[in-house]
């Protein structure tokens, strides 16, 4: 192998036929014999190739927009063709001038560094060859490790590289390989994210701005540091205009503009959590979609889903924003420690589902996936108050109870098993004496519905529970009709299709079908409904009653946001304390639930409750969703009859 | 499904304000007794001929 370093050692030196370059040669090939004859690394296992890279698996929404890669690495490979031409160019004009004369090493681009850092300025000779080299065989090149040995075994594989490859071959290899920073890689990916278009759409602003990050990922990130990234995109455009691959004019022009990156990483809805379940789905249905090139088509409507986020993080920053407000708060980027489960300041989840499929339409985990990943709609587990009612009130319909029947809401004193005397209340500390049970609905009477779980048997609402999609537990406990027992979130909010459907309920489904790298559809998933669990009339009957919630009862407050030619019905839901808070509800073209709490439970607020603060999410939400229908159908191409 | 006097639960009256009065669904047989279907009305109307 000497030998051949050799040789291509003198071959450049006498291209450039440069003394310099000569003596440069001359002390690369005896370096290892003065340091004891350091053997190239691996050059047996062939680190010349350009191996085929990993590609991330989509994840697309149901409009076919991205909203998520799932793999170690998110790529997706392109070809230098389909690129406009000043993309490589850029590269090529920054990153290694003289790469269209070497032959993988410039030997008078290592002159050059010499020099300088004799000078004192730090600066490397690595061709975009060698780059190549050492980040497509990190085991056999390690590009961190300093070493003459290293570097030799890098000069010699890129010059391997370049007597098997074309120059556009290298330079595509390059383009597809080179990090960006966040796990995402390749032109395409950074382009995608950081300025929401494909590569092939880039402006050459845009091409500059990438062509200036190699040098430092984390330091050239245009989102955090658009002011640097400007600064080295614009000497980037002098280069390119110095070496003749633009005209000073486009230049200029290009220098004028500022940096602008999209919104979300480049997904159309922020949505990590909701990818994070998809994940999970399909690799319990053995498909790796870890190791990328997969495509995976599923439910979630970037409207509705970026609806949820934004009316999520305003309403839980306006409640921490108001005076008197006693617990730690949220602060964007702060002690950011992605992967902890639990936080100490005020969380929420959101759920959207369609009612007649049950696709899910949109999901929020929590407040801040960058520092918390756990998602409190599939993984939380907590008590759902009052939310549990309407189940209690189907069962009583069922029984032949009518919704005009009137009840006590007066004191109880209930004797237990184990002998101690259970007096459920009100949150209001209120009695309202005789109440139909229509009104008690509305009113969330605790007491009332306490009296219809005894009458009933909290065996046979716990057995409509489970009927209607329940998973969780139901404690046989009068207190479990008021929902003491804790339910998954998101079961819960699939529980209410039942009265959606009249009667039916159908099961969460985030994942249309997915698809292998060879287009092939390897996985498929089928609207599931349950089996009947009420009778369409009763079922029509209750979601009557939750209409009187919304229109005169604890959830007033989505009238605010929402016109009365929407309708909907719902139930609030306040557990012990004002700790947790719900509201789940129905539209005819959602059903939709909100929770919010502390991941510790403690009480939020004196005073707060599902109609106050979880209502408004669901109420902000859902104008914005329909806001954004009525819009794109108002813009829907129309026939021009000029 | 009938006209119910909201303070009172009970079907709506001539004079129960409007106000008070709200459209209530009832699952089949489980409705105010007036608002069942009765096959002995149908004698009301007279005999039947044949």
């Amino acid at each position: 192998m000497n030998r051949s370093i050799h040789q291509s050692e003198v071959a450049i030196a006498q291209r450039y036929n440069q003394p310099l370059c000569a003596l440069l040669a001359g002390a690369l090939l005896f370096i290892p014999v003065l340091l004891g004859a350091q053997e190239p690394k691996a050059v047996d296992t062939e680190p010349w190739t350009i191996l085929p890279v990993a590609q991330a698996s989509l994840v697309l929404a149901r409009d076919g927009s991205l909203i998520g890669e799932i793999g170690k690495e998110i790529r997706t490979s392109v070809s230098i063709k389909s690129l406009p031409r000043y993309l490589p160019q850029a590269f090529v004009a920054v990153e290694d001038h003289r790469f269209y004369q070497h032959d993988g090493v410039d030997v008078v681009g290592i002159a050059g560094a010499l020099k300088d850092n004799i000078f004192g300025e730090r600066r490397g000779a690595s061709t975009i060859t060698q780059q190549l080299v050492g980040n497509m065989h990190p085991t056999l090149i390690d590009r961190t490790d300093r070493s003459i040995g290293r570097k030799l075994a890098e000069q010699s594989a890129a010059r391997e590289m370049e007597k098997h490859y074309t120059k556009d071959q290298i330079l595509e290899g390059y383009l597809n390989q080179i990090p960006f920073g966040h796990g995402w890689y390749g032109v395409e990916s950074a382009a995608r994210h950081y300025f929401g278009k494909s590569a092939s759409k880039l402006t050459l602003a845009e091409a500059a701005a990438l062509a200036a990050m190699p040098k430092g990922p984390a330091l050239y990130d245009p989102v955090k540091y658009p002011d640097r990234v400007r600064q080295r995109r614009n000497v980037v455009l002098s280069l390119m205009a110095a070496q003749g691959y633009i005209t000073a004019a486009q230049a200029k022009a290009a220098q004028a503009s500022p940096i602008v990156t999209s919104p979300n990483g480049g997904y159309s809805a922020y949505s990590p959590w909701f990818v994070d379940v998809v994940r999970v789905q399909a690799l319990r249905e053995g498909i790796p979609v870890n190791q990328g090139g997969y495509r995976i088509y599923t439910s979630l409507d970037p409207v509705l889903q970026n609806a949820a986020t934004s009316a999520l993080l305003e309403e839980t920053a306006s409640l921490e924003s108001q005076p008197g407000y006693a617990h730690p708060k949220y602060t964007r980027g702060a002690e950011a420690q992605a992967g902890r489960a639990t936080t100490d300041y005020l969380q929420g989840m959101v759920v959207a589902l369609d009612p007649t499929s049950g696709d899910v339409r949109a999901l929020v985990g929590g407040r801040d996936y960058s520092d918390s990943r756990f998602n409190r709609a599939v993984d939380g587990s907590r008590q759902p108050g009052s939310a549990f009612k309407p189940i209690v009130y189907a069962a009583a319909i069922a029984d032949s109870i009518p919704p005009n029947a009137l009840f006590a809401d007066t004191a109880l004193a209930i004797t237990l098993p184990n002998k101690t005397i259970y007096r459920p209340e009100n949150s209001d500390n209120q009695f309202l004496g005789t109440i139909s049970l229509r009104d008690a609905l509305a009113m969330s009477r605790n007491v009332v519905a306490v009296q219809l779980g005894m009458k009933l048997g909290m065996d046979s609402i716990a057995n409509l529970a489970h009927r209607m999609g329940l998973n969780s537990v139901i404690a046989p406990y009068p207190s479990s009709a008021i929902g003491a027992s804790v339910v998954q979130p998101l079961d819960l909010v699939a529980v209410y299709t039942t009265f959606a459907n009249l009667g039916t309920p159908v099961e969460p489904r985030f994942i249309y079908r997915v698809e292998d790298k060879n287009r092939k559809v390897v996985l498929s998933r089928e609207v599931r409904a349950l089996a009947p669990a009420l009778d369409p009339r009763v079922t029509y009957v209750v979601r009557d009653m939750m209409r009187d919630v919304v229109e005169r009862g604890t959830a007033s407050s989505i009238r605010r946001y929402l016109p009365v030619s929407i309708p909907v019905a719902g139930k609030t839901g306040t557990t012990n304390d004002n700790s947790d808070v719900w509201f789940i509800g129905l539209t005819p073209d959602v059903v939709a639930g909100v929770w919010l709490g502390f991941d510790k439970p403690i009480s939020i607020a004196p005073g707060a409750g599902g109609g106050s603060l979880a209502a408004p999410v669901f109420g902000k939400m859902l104008a914005r969703y329909y806001a954004a229908r009525s819009l794109a159908m108002d813009t829907a191409p129309r026939r021009d009859h000029g | 499904m009938g006209e119910v006097d909201r303070e009172t639960s009970q079907l709506a009256t001539d004079i129960t304000p409007a106000d008070r009065r709200y459209t209530e669904y009832f699952v089949e047989g489980t409705e105010p007794p007036p608002l069942r279907a009765d096959p002995w009305k149908i004698f009301a109307w007279g005999p039947i001929i044949f």
